[in-house]
């Protein structure tokens, strides 16, 4: 972040120069407010640390003028009075805050990081509106259907917050993609994403790789072991098949979520832990409660914000879109030419009834770049990739699709996981 | 001590010159002891990092030594102003 400093004081400017660098940010410092116009125009700061009185001039009225012409820029003001008119004063000339003197390096720290953060997310968010705007992109999300217009508005809205949030949807629509993007979006960006598929480890392990252990706690435990939810402090933890955890793991989880604190196995210490927490099923979450899949407790603390996220035939109109984006992303990597689909090619991708959602959508992208030769990929490798799927028809919504069930081809099937 | 006695009894607002003499005291005094609390944080990062804080801890210290100056003056400012404030006052506390 570039910060302009001005302090009249040397020594004082001097020790906010090193402070501001060894905060990581990029700054200037002059001792005049004459010099400090002459340095808002050349050096462009997005941050102005400006001392309220000033031997040629008012620090007020250069932060006035300063956001005049760059309504962007964030002002800290440093006074030497703890009048409550001057912080009055400040605020009103927009400063984002104001520092006492003498100076706390803590306090001035503080400050300049939450400024900091929050440029950072206004221009992660920026990046995003474009990337939606332009592409139908929210993160790794695409779609431009109106279905995923309203998750992209939900998530972007659910992202601002620190609500957990259980994410809902058939295998393959993109929980974890989705999941990612919540923390990409959130105040937590910064800090660790962890993701842990509660399906995929044994009920045994569970416990110690979500919580850790202590050394000697069990067999095996020859050190010790931090869980995913220290991994993930500070930052968000995402649980997906949290369905598939046993009752006595959801207890204990129940406990870590409401007492914010949890115990290693083999622990007698109680460990704080800030974590947000996102999980994900691929059942319906209320008939998962209903038939004890999932305690009814459980399921209220996780569903405070519930995500549903379609099927890919709920949006047939983002296959191009999709396919598109998919291709890119293998071309990225791979490297080989394959450059433009041909309409039928899509067509085709179209007519699919994709059981495996996007994940097979990508499956078969990724199949049909391969086999292709030249740069275009055409029908026939579709056909071939999905047999039985017509060229004729476009990716418009349907209406009233004909229900058809289609034996997936075993290609198709051994994608569908 | 009667006359710090009477003084409490008799809480008046201090004027406002002699406010505006304690915020310039208090002004000059904070910038210096600023410095000094930068530039030992600064000292105390280069050590962390093995690097050499000599240069930070002398510019702390001189800003302490400044700090220390400008405090002697203030304070022999400020006894002053009291004292002719006393006397200014005396007429009246009596009546």
């Amino acid at each position: 972040m570039k910060t302009l400093i001005v302090e009249d004081d040397a020594a004082l400017r001097r020790g906010l120069e090193e402070a501001v660098e060894a905060l990581g940010g990029e700054p200037r410092a002059v001792g005049t407010a004459r010099h400090a116009m002459d340095a808002l125009r050349d050096f462009q700061p997005h941050l102005l640390i400006v001392d309220i009185s000033l031997p040629d001039g008012d620090g007020l009225e250069i932060l006035k003028k300063a956001r005049e012409a760059q309504p962007d820029l964030d002002g800290i003001v440093v006074t030497g009075s703890s009048s409550i008119d001057h912080a009055i004063e400040a605020l009103r000339a927009g400063a984002a805050d104001y520092l006492l003197k003498p100076l706390r390096p803590a306090q001035l720290e503080a400050v300049f990081h939450r400024i900091a953060e929050r440029r950072r997310l206004e221009l992660e968010l920026d990046t995003l509106r474009g990337e939606l705007a332009e592409t139908g992109r929210l993160g790794d999300m695409v779609g431009r259907s109106g279905v995923m217009q309203s998750v992209f508005e939900v998530l972007r809205k659910v992202a601002q917050t620190n609500a957990p949030v259980l994410i809902s949807g058939p295998s393959g629509s993109g929980k974890e993609v989705a999941a990612r993007t919540i923390h990409r979006l959130s105040r937590r960006a910064g800090k660790p994403f962890v993701a842990f598929n509660c399906g995929a480890v044994s009920p045994t392990l569970i416990e110690s790789e979500l919580f850790g252990h202590e050394r000697g706690s069990f067999t095996g435990a020859d050190r010790r072991r931090v869980g995913y939810f220290e991994e993930a402090s500070a930052g968000t933890l995402f649980l997906d098949e949290i369905t598939e955890m046993s009752p006595e793991l959801q207890v204990r989880l129940l406990r870590v979520l409401e007492e914010r604190t949890l115990r290693r196995v083999g622990g007698s210490q109680d460990i704080r832990v800030d974590v947000r927490l996102l999980s994900a099923t691929n059942r319906d979450p209320e008939e998962a409660m209903h038939e004890g899949k999932i305690r009814e407790d459980l399921f209220y603390r996780l569903n405070v914000f519930p995500l549903r996220l379609p099927a890919l035939k709920e949006r047939l109109e983002d296959i191009p879109l999709l396919a598109e984006y998919f291709r890119r992303e293998i071309e990225e990597q791979e490297k080989a030419g394959v450059l433009v689909w041909h309409p039928k090619a899509i067509n085709a991708l179209c007519d699919h009834d994709w059981p495996g959602n996007v994940r097979e959508l990508r499956n078969i992208v990724h199949r049909a770049y391969i086999l292709t030769e030249g740069d275009t990929i055409v029908p026939e490798t579709i056909l071939r990739l999905l047999p039985g799927t017509s060229t004729e028809e476009g990716c418009e919504p349907k209406k009233s699709k004909p229900a058809r069930r289609k034996t997936p081809s075993r290609a198709v099937r051994s994608s569908a996981r | 001590m009667g006359e710090s006695l009477d003084i409490r009894r008799n809480p008046a607002p201090a004027p406002p010159e002699s406010k505006s003499r304690l915020r310039q005291f208090l002004h000059d005094v904070a910038a210096p002891l600023s410095a000094v609390a930068l530039h030992l944080e600064a000292a105390a990062r280069r050590v962390a990092q093995g690097a050499d804080p000599t240069r930070s801890l002398d510019i702390a210290r001189a800003e302490l030594a400044r700090a220390f100056e400008l405090f002697e003056t203030g304070r022999e400012e400020l006894l002053n102003s009291a004292e002719s404030d006393r006397e200014d006052r005396r007429p009246d506390d009596r009546s």
